[in-house]
């Protein structure tokens, strides 16, 4: 021990008085996953409370609350509209999800499904006479390949040239509702519509998908989201593409070091994300309301968003949490009769995830009390690097170089 | 005045809103605080900008409130999650933006489309009107269309010519060494930079709202926080650059009113897409010449999460 540390040492013959027994400092501690999920799972709860007490305070009306549940979650027609408006969260969630196991963001899941809906559209138009089947399934590769193109620009522009994806894909959303109004305006343009509504003419018949269960709407959408997410969830769990993506989501440099083609993964994280979204606006097309407009996704594009990062890379989460953000738009319905605007719902949502980060990061630290004449340790000031924003391009140049370094090659000795 | 003259001033009040949310987020990404959620700060100015002026006839009240209520929105919002508790930043961003939505139009549901008198903000340059074209095309415009353009000046001059902007660049270069190596306030710093963030892009949505659109209508910023953020990426952190970035694409955002006037050829669909189209565009040629004349400009702890415990 040298003399200098000696000389700090506190004299351990007489206690330090109580007010200088040290300061409380926030201090790390080992992440777990059960401790990061009971803070998160506190956040959500905390923030359903805060809303249900504004809600309460705000509003009213004798028994409110009863009366959203009686309105909400009693009746076999009102649980079914939940299941339909959670139907193509599934899919907008994958589509924010998948890029997100590889470290990037996918913001355009609102102008992939919009890509997917109009060539799927435009494929009911413009060959009319496909028997059902047939057209059904043309529809769902349409809607499948008009999402992947739709992002295949961000995507191109994120893997060779680090173009910020996330206002690539943004844009790129904005951009589409334009596309959209313009075939709405056009040619696509539904005679019968009042008031200057834009629709499109109804789809013919035999596109509709065929209703499971008439009295709610219950359309076999939900089947097909169900099952995909399903098949997606095991291919992302067991399959050796969803092993790299979470290599590649770990960062570059691991990747390079063990020989997964990080552009390949990177690629195809994003057309299949892409198709996904794509694929959801073909289920609420043909599935929900048999026409082409503006209102199509109802937000769940960006809302999908949320679900992801709510899920947090679990697929039963994600499904849960479906359910929960349909359950929110559904009671956001229903007190809109009370005069609580329809974008009350997204203040939520915002706050879901606010609280979500803030429980994250609290999960990770822990208040202990340390001596008040402590140094300053340098893992006081602490700088990493989360998964999700490393650089690809650093990332890609740093690579060839460590490639030739010595001590990265030591590494592979090992 | 002829339509070219009529378009560069329709232009330049295009351009502010952008340039005052692009100096500020350019301000916090000096410091490595990346807020993606400009869009809803910007949509919290204005519909506060919105209501205090039609309450009070003032729009320069309503544009100080816009702003402090961007400051305090993004204190709440972003610097006790991002600085204070050492939160990941895009999620903080996304909440802000979602936040901003939600609640802007929450607030503005009664005062949708009620038009907004700002004649009282036009200033004249002193001097100008001796000057017969340029008088019409820069003389006579509201005082933040002067404010935002001279901003970059003040921001370059004290980045690069003060000690604090060199501590601000330290910071965001590598707050470790800044912190225990030159003793700079580093939280300190950086909440204030969130607040200073919050404080121009509210003003750049009060801006839109009171000044170019004249009302508020729930999506009036229509993905300008978004550009803001491409400008700056074209900035490549250069407050100049910023001027010349937020000046191309207020020049795309009044296309469609260009083409409707001249009665273009074109759906105002397609001119509507440009400036979006035109951020990815010009993202992509950027980043290729990046990679010719080298690295990133990026602050270096831009985006990483950093949490100071003591």
């Amino acid at each position: 021990m040298s003399a200098t540390s000696l000389e700090a040492a506190p004299d351990q013959s007489t206690p330090p008085p109580a007010h200088s027994r040290g300061r409380w400092v926030w201090a790390k501690v080992p992440v777990s996953p059960a401790r990061s999920w009971t803070y998160r799972v506190i956040a959500i709860v905390l923030v359903l409370v805060g809303a249900g007490i504004y809600l309460g305070a705000s509003v009213h009306v004798p028994d409110l609350f009863g009366a959203i549940f009686a309105q909400t979650f009693t009746t076999a027609p009102n649980i079914e509209e939940l299941v339909v408006l959670a139907t193509p969260f599934f899919l907008t969630a994958l589509a924010v999800l998948i890029p997100l196991r590889v470290g990037l963001w996918n913001i355009g899941g609102e102008g992939q499904f919009f890509a997917g809906a109009w060539l799927a559209t435009g494929l009911a138009f413009w060959l009319p006479h496909l028997a059902g089947p047939v057209m059904i399934i043309g529809m769902l590769l349409a809607g499948a390949i008009g999402g992947a193109i739709w992002v295949t620009i961000p995507m191109l522009a994120k893997v060779f040239l680090n173009v910020n994806e996330i206002i690539s894909t943004l844009m790129l959303n904005l951009v589409i509702v334009l596309w959209v109004a313009y075939w709405l305006t056009g040619s696509w343009h539904y005679q019968a519509s009042t008031g200057g509504t834009l629709e499109s003419r109804l789809l013919p018949a035999q596109s509709h998908l065929p209703l499971v269960h008439l009295e709610g709407g219950l359309d076999s959408g939900l089947l097909i989201a169900v099952g995909i997410t399903a098949v997606v969830g095991v291919t992302l769990r067991y399959s050796a593409f969803g092993y790299r993506s979470l290599v590649v989501g770990a960062g570059r440099p691991v990747a390079k070091f063990t020989g997964v083609r990080t552009r390949r993964i990177l690629v195809t994280s994003f057309l299949l994300a892409g198709a996904l979204a794509g694929v959801a606006g073909v289920l609420q097309l043909a599935g929900n309301s048999y026409q082409l407009t503006p209102g199509l996704s109802n937000n769940t594009g960006y809302l999908g968003i949320a679900v992801a990062i709510l899920a947090g890379n679990s697929i039963l989460g994600l499904g849960v949490m479906s359910c929960l953000l349909a359950a929110i738009m559904l009671i956001g319905q229903t007190v809109q009769i009370y005069g609580v605007s329809s974008e009350a719902v997204f203040i939520v949502i915002g706050l879901l995830l606010l609280f979500n980060a803030i429980g994250e990061a609290l999960s990770q630290y822990q208040l202990i009390r340390r001596p008040r004449d402590a140094p300053l340790e340098p893992a006081d000031i602490n700088v990493e690097a989360p998964f999700d924003l490393l650089d690809v391009e650093t990332q890609l140049e740093i690579s060839p170089e460590l490639a030739d370094d010595a001590a990265f090659n030591r590494g592979a000795d090992l | 005045m002829n339509t070219f003259e009529l378009y560069f001033a329709a232009a330049l009040l295009a351009a502010t809103p952008l340039l005052l949310a692009a100096t500020g987020e350019m301000l916090g990404e000096t410091l490595g605080l990346l807020n993606v959620g400009i869009e809803g700060l910007m949509l919290m100015g204005a519909v506060v900008g919105v209501i205090v002026t039609l309450k009070t006839d003032s729009p320069e009240l309503g544009l100080l409130l816009g702003a402090l209520a961007g400051a305090a929105f993004l204190l709440v919002t972003y610097a006790v999650p991002v600085v204070l508790l050492g939160c990941e930043q895009v999620l903080p961003g996304f909440a802000v933006w979602f936040i901003g939505l939600g609640l802007s139009q929450q607030l503005g549901n009664a005062f949708e489309n009620t038009t907004v008198n700002s004649q009282s903000t036009i200033v004249g340059l002193p001097g100008i009107d001796r000057i017969p074209v340029v008088k019409e095309m820069i003389g006579h415009f509201p005082w933040p269309v002067y404010f935002a353009f001279v901003l970059p000046f003040v921001v370059a001059w004290m980045l690069s010519h003060t000690q604090h902007g060199r501590d601000l660049r330290a910071i965001g270069e590598n707050p470790i060494a800044a912190a225990a190596g030159a003793g700079i306030a580093v939280r300190a710093w950086r909440v204030f930079y969130v607040g200073v963030n919050g404080l121009l892009g509210g003003l750049a949505g009060a801006v839109l709202a009171v000044i170019s659109v004249g009302a508020w209508g729930p999506d009036v910023t229509a993905g300008r926080g978004f550009i803001a953020l491409a400008v700056v990426l074209f900035s490549g952190w250069r407050p100049l650059r910023l001027i010349v970035g937020a000046y191309i694409f207020g020049g795309l955002l009044i296309l469609v009113e260009l083409g409707g006037a001249l009665v273009w050829p074109v759906s105002s669909d397609f001119l509507g897409m440009v400036p979006y189209l035109g951020a990815v565009l010009i993202l992509i040629l950027w980043s290729l010449r990046g990679r010719r004349y080298g690295g990133s400009a990026a602050p270096s702890s831009l985006g990483l999460r950093v949490a100071q415990r003591r």
